[in-house]
């Protein structure tokens, strides 16, 4: 006796047996596990369901129960799983060993659901086809790859070895479905079409090769010898290779490509810690975000183009048209971003003002000048600026020297500043403050002035003016001389190199000019000590 | 190989007709030799519409629930052109290698 069942397939009623259901669920669940995965389950699903009732529906005709014999030749239309999928060419076309047919359909399948598959490409290895396979898998070109590894050698050796573990568990592609998985490409006719023509080429440079070789494969070999040891890399290099300028041009290619990828390390670094320093610079943060960024574009540009350039003349193979044309047109972008950010930051310096102050100094005598050299090491140097997160300090604090003009012994303060208005260039300079200190007649002179936070900077400078009247004497150590620029000297004073060659220097006002008070012998004095020091 | 010729076929046949059931371009397929089970179809015809190459409307037939009928669409037809460009292109590169092998 056979039970039967009532079900529903693809929107048809059936009174089913229950072998015959057994079979149909079987079979359904095969599907579904073949295109669970895939876009459009549901669709698919629904569509084969309700073709398989149809198909069902003339199989029985006027019967009314659905037999085993139905099903089977419902599911012989439609047919099983395995045979939906794409054939790989080659197998195809040998179809010899239908178990490795069946094997690389499925595997194929796979690939066609979950993606790309890591592979190594032993078509294009240099070693083993790590790096190609790699390539390959995220649809760059090998050379990146062959340059970071390159380069990973050198860090402890850690590339090597995880090159070799890569090389023993990543499978070698094989077919041309492997090979299309690899670069995670649907197998389409155009595709197909691509792989074998590429194929061919490969084969016929493979043949050229072997009557003339070719500069790639010749750089190939010596890179493969590379791999043997760094000695017989270069003794093969001089041997193997006859045109000294290819010699050159290697040394200098690596020469490049390993300062492009330090300097890449270093603008990188750079420009993360020039960030709060483009936050004190621009008005709107994104202006800074963006010109990082068009910064990196550039430099990322330039340095690939020039990289493709390399490959050329080494390789002599000709990098696809549109990567260069994208390249420039990336260039092009971000240079004009920037371009026109920097406009619009530009306007922000078109206002100037300057405020001044002025210190009295006419109860001293013999004016001591000192600066208080700081050890901030907290942030980071730009130039004369170095910034954090919460200061901006501008080293650009610079004093002149020169003769009172009427009578009086002072310090004038200037504070200049740009802005985008000329009110804003006033607040700016007004804001900057910086107070020389004086006591026990000394002038203590801060190296730095600090920019607030959320203050802009906006080229703020804070010149100093000692105005020294006759008679009056000033005085200052070496490591002064850094921050008085200018001291208005008498040109006639003979006795003006003892003042140079001293440590200490002492300078009285004259109605010529500052004349050096030391004598030869404190001069010399001076000099002896640091002879002796030396 | 054969999936990616097969869009190819399919849209080929599609093109041809005004409207057609999944199973007629199997019919067609294999009178001229391309034998596929039906269930390769479907996912494809999905695919190809999902693609905007193929609409379908519904119609009632004898055998019981709706039918899917396809219809290929403009976008479709350059698609196949260009399809049927590259392949007889392919097709002669390969002739000429069966022809003439190279000879060094």
């Amino acid at each position: 006796m056979n039970k039967v069942l009532n079900i529903n397939l693809g929107g048809l009623p059936f009174t089913i047996d229950d072998e015959a259901y057994h079979t149909l669920e079987n079979y359904l669940q095969s599907l579904h596990n073949h295109f669970k995965t895939s876009e459009g389950y549901e669709e698919i699903m629904n569509d084969i369901e309700a073709r398989l009732g149809e198909l069902i529906q003339e199989g029985i005709g006027k019967r009314g129960i659905v037999t085993l014999q139905d099903v089977k030749n419902a599911i012989s239309v439609m047919g099983k799983p395995e045979d939906f999928g794409a054939e790989p060419m080659d197998e195809a076309a040998t179809s010899q060993n239908t178990e490795g047919a069946k094997k690389t359909t499925a595997s194929s399948n796979s690939s066609f659901q979950t993606g790309k598959r890591l592979f190594r490409d032993e078509e294009n290895k240099m070693v083993g086809g790590v790096c190609a396979g790699l390539a390959a898998y995220f649809g760059i070109d090998v050379i990146w790859l062959r340059i970071i590894w390159g380069l990973l050698f050198f860090f402890g050796g850690s590339g090597l070895l995880l090159y070799i573990i890569l090389w023993a568990v990543v499978p070698s592609a094989k077919t041309t479905a492997d090979r299309l998985a690899m670069r995670g490409q649907p197998i389409d006719v155009n595709n197909i079409a691509k792989t074998v023509e590429t194929s061919f080429e490969k084969f016929s440079e493979k043949v050229n090769e072997f009557g003339k070789p070719e500069n790639q494969e010749r750089f190939q070999q010596q890179v493969q010898q590379f791999s043997t040891g760094v000695g017989n890399f270069l003794q093969s290099l001089f041997k193997g290779l006859g045109g000294v300028g290819r010699v050159f041009a290697i040394i200098i290619a690596v020469g490049l490509v390993i300062f492009l990828f330090i300097s890449w390390i270093g603008a990188t670094i750079a420009a993360s810690f020039a960030s709060p320093l483009l936050g004190y610079v621009t008005d709107e943060t994104w202006k800074g975000t963006m010109a990082g960024f068009n910064g990196f574009g550039i430099f990322a540009s330039v340095s690939a183009l020039l990289i493709l350039a390399i490959r050329r003349l080494i390789y002599k193979r000709q990098a696809n048209g549109g990567i260069i044309t994208g390249l420039w047109v990336f260039l092009a972008i971000n240079a004009f971003s920037l371009i026109s950010i920097g406009g619009s930051l530009a306007k922000n310096f078109t206002y100037d003002h300057q405020v001044s102050q002025t210190i009295d100094l006419s109860s001293i005598d013999t004016l001591n000048i000192a600066v208080a050299l700081t050890s901030n090491n907290s942030g980071t140097q730009f130039g004369s600026l170095r910034v954090s997160d919460e200061f901006l300090l501008a080293y650009e604090v610079d004093m002149r020297v020169e003769r009172s003009d009427n009578g009086k012994f002072e310090l004038v303060k200037n504070f200049q500043s740009h802005g985008g208005s000329s009110e804003e260039a006033q607040r700016l300079a007004k804001s900057i403050s910086y107070d020389p200190s004086v006591s026990n007649n000394t002038l203590t002179l801060g190296e730095y002035f600090k920019i607030p936070n959320g203050t802009k900077w906006r080229d703020q400078d804070v010149d100093l003016i000692l105005k020294v009247p006759d008679g009056k004497v000033i005085k200052y150590n070496r490591n002064a001389t850094g921050m008085i620029r200018w001291v208005e000297r008498d040109e006639d004073d003979d006795n003006d190199d003892n003042c140079f060659d001293s440590n200490v220097r002492v300078w009285k006002m004259t109605e010529n000019g500052f004349v050096c008070l030391l004598t030869e012998a404190d001069g010399d004095k001076d000099n002896n000590k640091r002879k002796r020091k030396r | 190989m054969r999936k990616g010729v097969l869009e190819l076929c399919v849209l080929s046949i599609i093109a041809t007709h005004d409207e057609i059931y999944p199973a007629t371009i199997r019919e067609q397929l294999d009178s001229v030799g391309i034998e596929v089970v039906e269930g390769t179809l479907y996912p494809m015809l999905m695919r190809l519409k999902n693609m905007g190459y193929l609409t379908y409307t519904w119609q009632d037939s004898n055998a019981g629930a709706a039918r899917k009928y396809y219809k290929i669409t403009d976008t479709g037809r350059s698609v196949l052109d260009e399809l049927q460009q590259s392949w007889r292109e392919f097709v002669s590169s390969v002739d000429k290698l069966f022809v003439s092998a190279p000879a060094d």
